[in-house]
């Protein structure tokens, strides 16, 4: 049995059995069913109004301000903790790397030859590893709709766009490291000439415009459970991406991923460290909200994503994903492990008995999570070849 | 010529006769053959050949141990997945599950289309006599 498994949200396909994973599977062999929650659950779904050649546009029925009012006070109690300790995992600009710092110099009169080494070393790199790197870069151009995320969650918002609050110091110079990563990630892609920017910026305002819908319900619980999840699974994925442009010879693509990748791994245990304190203060509303992230599915960023002809575009982008070895199903199970791990999920006590049905759930998923994905590989068809925009519609087998 | 059994109506031959009557809302049907003429019997649209009782039982089996439900739980054909409790990934180790139980491989697009215990039966004894 193939399972479609979508770890990203599910895109338009949203009433494909078990699709669900960031990255959409369309095999049991992708991480579909992890990337997206595209899976017929109990949920109420809106059916997928998918009008021919219109972005993919699937929503669920949107859950507002879930948390109980009575907990925001756990924020503003946690705002010290916040100042001290949370904003140490920011870095100063002045120390901050910039993208100037791994491109070839404007003002330099090398200029043009750093350029044609870039692109040299680019023609090296086969087409389905650009796939997937654009799919990054376009992922991280989305920026904007992250921001507005973290400013959707209650008691942990910027009201003003200046607020000071240390939650809202953090998220506009979380924002500020982040810009960093699309904007190196495009010029590199730009500079390279493998790829056809203009499909890649129309998907990048298809996208934008699309937003996302991580079922975080305004909820920072159920956010930064979120947002720590991804911060791993971007940190693992640009890690790959890293390793494999050191395979293909170039070693300054391998520094940009790298140098991204590091940056993912900081904002993780930043992430990490909040929720950590949630279980502290809270650990039965943590194991719920942690529970329930997880039934719903941990969807992808960019699972909204289209380019103005490929209905699936986010699933095919997946698929290759997942085939690199870049990002897989696999990982959101390690993820997740590593999570409860760092949770230490497993040694919670005085748990309700809500908590403690949770706590099973979320303790027992990782290997049911590899079993699925085992058994998909086991069965994994052969990959059919498709074009992408992204490469003036060249193929790539998925 | 259909052949009508003891327990079950073969549905696409009384269909192809309502069809000549122009019967539209039926609750019962007539069914003659060969002369003989039978008793009304109530006619179950959505049966065309019923799973075995065996199948269904074992399915139910399954269903309960994914779901960890009591041994009396009522669970019969109609039974929804989805109503039992569970999500899509029980439902997918449900499935996984009856292919362990009685060889079979279930196709993706077949897999999405079982929604309760008679659906997945149905499917079982589809599978087992194309085998």
């Amino acid at each position: 049995m193939a399972l479609k498994l979508s770890l990203n949200s599910i895109n338009c396909q949203s009433q494909k059995y078990s699709s669900f994973a960031l990255p959409q599977m369309a095999s049991l062999g992708s991480p579909k069913f992890f990337m997206a929650s595209t899976l017929r659950s109990n949920s109420k779904e809106v059916e997928t109004l998918k009008k021919p050649f219109s972005p993919p546009r699937e929503v669920h029925v949107q859950v507002t301000h879930s948390m109980p009012p009575q907990k925001l006070e756990i924020f503003k109690s946690l705002e010290n903790w916040a100042e001290q300790d949370l904003l140490a995992h920011l870095k100063p600009v002045e120390k901050c790397w910039q993208p100037q710092d791994f491109l070839p110099d404007p003002a330099s009169d090398g200029f043009h030859d750093q350029v044609k080494e870039l692109r040299e070393r680019a023609k090296e790199i086969p087409d389905d590893y650009f796939i997937v790197l654009v799919g990054d870069m376009v992922t991280e151009e989305a920026l904007p709709t992250y921001q507005t995320m973290l400013n959707t969650l209650d008691g942990v918002r910027d009201e003003t766009g200046a607020s000071l609050t240390p939650w809202a110091v953090w998220t506009r110079a979380w924002t500020a490291e982040e810009n960093r990563h699309g904007d190196l990630l495009n010029k590199y892609l730009y500079l390279s000439g493998r790829v056809d920017m203009k499909q890649i910026e129309k998907t990048i305002q298809f996208l934008i415009g699309s937003g996302m819908d991580p079922r975080t319900e305004n909820n920072p619980y159920l956010g930064f459970i979120y947002t720590s999840f991804q911060e791993r699974a971007t940190f693992i994925s640009h890690g790959n991406t890293a390793r494999l442009a050191k395979e293909h010879g170039d070693v300054n693509l391998a520094q940009i991923c790298g140098t991204i990748a590091s940056d993912e791994k900081r904002h993780e245990t930043a992430y990490t460290k909040i929720v950590e304190k949630l279980f502290e203060i809270d650990p039965d509303g943590t194991v719920l909200a942690f529970s329930d992230m997880m039934r719903k599915k941990i969807s992808m960023p960019a699972h909204l994503m289209y380019d103005g002809s490929d209905d699936n575009l986010f699933e095919h982008f997946s698929a290759v994903a997942q085939r690199l070895g870049v990002y897989t199903a696999r990982d959101y199970a390690d993820i997740l492990e590593f999570l409860v791990g760092r949770w230490k999920v497993a040694d919670l006590i005085g748990l309700s008995a809500e908590g403690l049905k949770a706590q099973d759930y979320v303790c027992g998923l990782p290997p049911r999570i590899r079993r699925l994905e085992e058994r998909a590989q086991g069965r994994a068809k052969q990959a059919p070849i498709i074009p992408f925009s992204w490469i003036f519609d060249r193929e790539v087998m998925l | 010529m259909a052949s009508v059994t003891a327990s079950s109506v073969s549905f696409s031959s009384v269909a192809s006769s309502l069809k000549k009557n122009q019967v539209s809302q039926l609750k019962t049907v007539s069914v003659s053959f060969g002369g003989k003429s039978f008793k009304p019997v109530p006619l179950r649209f959505r049966v065309a050949c019923a799973a075995k009782p065996e199948t269904v039982e074992k399915v139910c089996e399954i269903v309960r141990k994914q779901l960890a439900l009591p041994a009396d739980s009522a669970i019969t054909g109609e039974s929804k997945f989805a109503s039992l409790g569970a999500d899509s990934l029980d439902t997918v180790e449900i499935v996984m599950g009856l292919e362990e139980e009685f060889g079979i491989s279930v196709e993706e697009e077949s897999a999405q289309s079982i929604t309760t215990v008679q659906e997945a039966a149905d499917m079982i004894e589809k599978l087992n006599e194309k085998k």
